[in-house]
């Protein structure tokens, strides 16, 4: 008796066990997955409709099972081809259904291929905004801008914006990538000369950007990490003209990336469509004078709210 | 009255220079000054009429979102029936804008500057090109063609625009573009050197 019901136990275990390999989709996490740790995902040049992108965000609803992220940025071209209400639906509601039943939000930025009146999408969670900031947690701020028309107003809100920021880490997403060894597009270099000098002195310590229907992890520029992702729907196989900027790039599937910041250090692993771990790697928070400047303004912040709080 | 005749023909002279530097001034600026008004005209109509329509939240349904802009668009161009190329881009201001653009495709970085011009400029878009598309003032802009990126370093040479308006990329055509209508407002003919 006592033997069956251990072999019954054992069976259940087993079931639960495959059960969740199978939720995986056999992924193999490699991210700390640290309690208290913030986590996000970035998707990018989403909004084909097609099987492709819905394989992934299926990828993406399983590891979030197991990597509990509570966010999801989209680095822009979140509908090609139209923009009805059934487009809304086919390109975006219906594959990431089951993250957003799971509470994850997702941000978007606007890329080449979408109306500006996205920004008004409630799901977006733009606020009505074509570039946007939002700070998920205590040191941590996400600046959201739109690389298809930087004109003088947003080019003064991001330098306002970045010097106001008294968070740690910085993490700045738009479509249009500043670096990138792509055949297609490469980089925008017009953007690069009017956005590299607000990051660098202001404590940027990562760019997402899309665009290049690839995975491309660069090494360091002026000291800031830039990550494309932008084949979450679209896919170049071979766009990658791989050079001496490139980390790590995967061309030959759809991916999405995973993140997770504890600490000083944020971690990151690409995945592609069929689960296969194609980035993964540990990298530091960027230490400028404006950095360290922000972060003892925040620590006075809360020296003060703290001697506020026992003095009443 | 020795002084008289030393001080009068200066003043005369600084009075002449001062009407000749406003002259110059205004012969420099005044086109601009022009398409700064029209440009403000037609905000004034478009908030005007966007007062007619229902409010749309910040956080809403791209049904509303789409009925919004189309209803939107129906009253302005049903405002403006007459409106044809030039209305904004006045002939006067035309040079100004040539002069800009050729500055900014042509020399150091032009190259690229064109290059990034061609991305996503609905004529030449490899992924979702529409060749046919029209540029005819008061027409839609097709939602399913992509939008072309303009450089900052030449938006911020341009003259700035209120919120409600863009400058975007037809093929060589420089476009006025509503966002909020998603309408071609005006345009300026083939101006990006070949």
């Amino acid at each position: 008796m006592k033997l069956r019901h251990v072999t019954v136990m054992i069976h259940r275990v087993a079931v639960m066990l495959l059960a969740t390999a199978f939720l995986a989709g056999a992924v193999e996490i490699r991210l700390p997955c640290k309690p208290g740790s913030f986590k996000f995902a970035v998707f990018g040049d989403t909004g084909t409709g097609g099987r492709e992108q819905y394989e992934i965000a299926q990828q993406a609803a399983s590891c979030q099972r197991i990597f509990p992220f509570e966010l999801a940025i989209m680095l822009g071209d979140n509908m090609y081809g139209g923009e009805a209400p059934r487009d809304f639906q086919k390109k975006f509601e219906a594959p990431y259904k089951t993250l957003m039943e799971r509470g994850v939000k997702f941000y978007a930025a606007l890329g080449n291929h979408d109306d500006a009146e996205q920004r008004m999408y409630k799901l977006f969670n733009m606020n009505g905004e074509r570039y946007y900031t939002f700070r998920p947690k205590a040191d941590i701020r996400f600046f959201a801008l739109d690389s298809n028309y930087m004109d003088q107003d947003q080019f003064k809100w991001v330098e306002k914006a970045l010097t106001e920021s008294h968070s740690k880490w910085k993490i700045v997403f738009f479509h249009h990538p500043l670096y990138s060894s792509g055949r297609r597009h490469g980089p925008n270099l017009e953007l690069r000369k009017v956005l590299e000098p607000l990051f660098v002195p202001y404590g940027v310590s990562f760019v997402f950007a899309g665009h290049e229907h690839f995975y491309e992890r660069m090494k360091p520029q002026s000291g800031i990490y830039h990550v494309i992702m932008g084949s979450s729907g679209k896919l170049r196989r071979g766009g990658i003209n791989k050079s001496n900027l490139t980390a790590r790039g995967f061309d030959e599937d759809r991916a999405f990336v995973l993140c997770e910041i504890d600490g000083d250090t944020l971690y990151l692993q690409a995945i592609s469509r069929t689960g296969e771990t194609i980035d993964y790697a540990a990298l530091p928070c960027r230490k400028t004078p404006h950095a360290a400047a922000a972060a003892a303004a925040a620590q006075l912040d809360v020296t003060r709210a703290r001697a506020a709080g026992s003095s009443r | 009255m020795r002084k008289f005749l030393i001080t009068a023909p200066a003043l005369l002279l600084v009075a002449g220079c001062a009407i000749n530097r406003q002259a110059s001034r205004s012969r420099t600026i005044g086109p601009l000054e022009q398409f700064d008004g029209r440009v403000k005209e037609y905000v004034e109509l478009h908030r005007r009429l966007q007062s007619k329509v229902p409010e749309l939240k910040e956080k809403t349904e791209p049904a509303k979102i789409l009925a919004h802009e189309q209803a939107l668009g129906r009253l302005i161009k049903a405002s403006r029936p007459d409106a044809r190329q030039g209305d904004l881009f006045k002939p006067a201001v035309q040079p100004y804008f040539e002069r800009v653009l050729k500055s900014e495709f042509t020399g150091a970085g032009g190259k690229s500057a064109k290059a990034t011009v061609k991305d996503g400029n609905p004529r030449y878009d490899e992924q979702s090109a529409h060749p046919g598309l029209k540029v005819a003032v008061n027409a839609t802009y097709p939602k399913s063609a992509p939008l072309s990126t303009v450089p900052p370093t030449l938006l911020f040479k341009l003259p700035k625009l209120p919120q409600e308006l863009e400058y975007r990329f037809v093929g060589r055509n420089l476009v006025l573009l509503d966002t909020e209508a998603n309408l071609i407002v005006d345009y300026l003919p083939e101006v990006v050197p070949q």
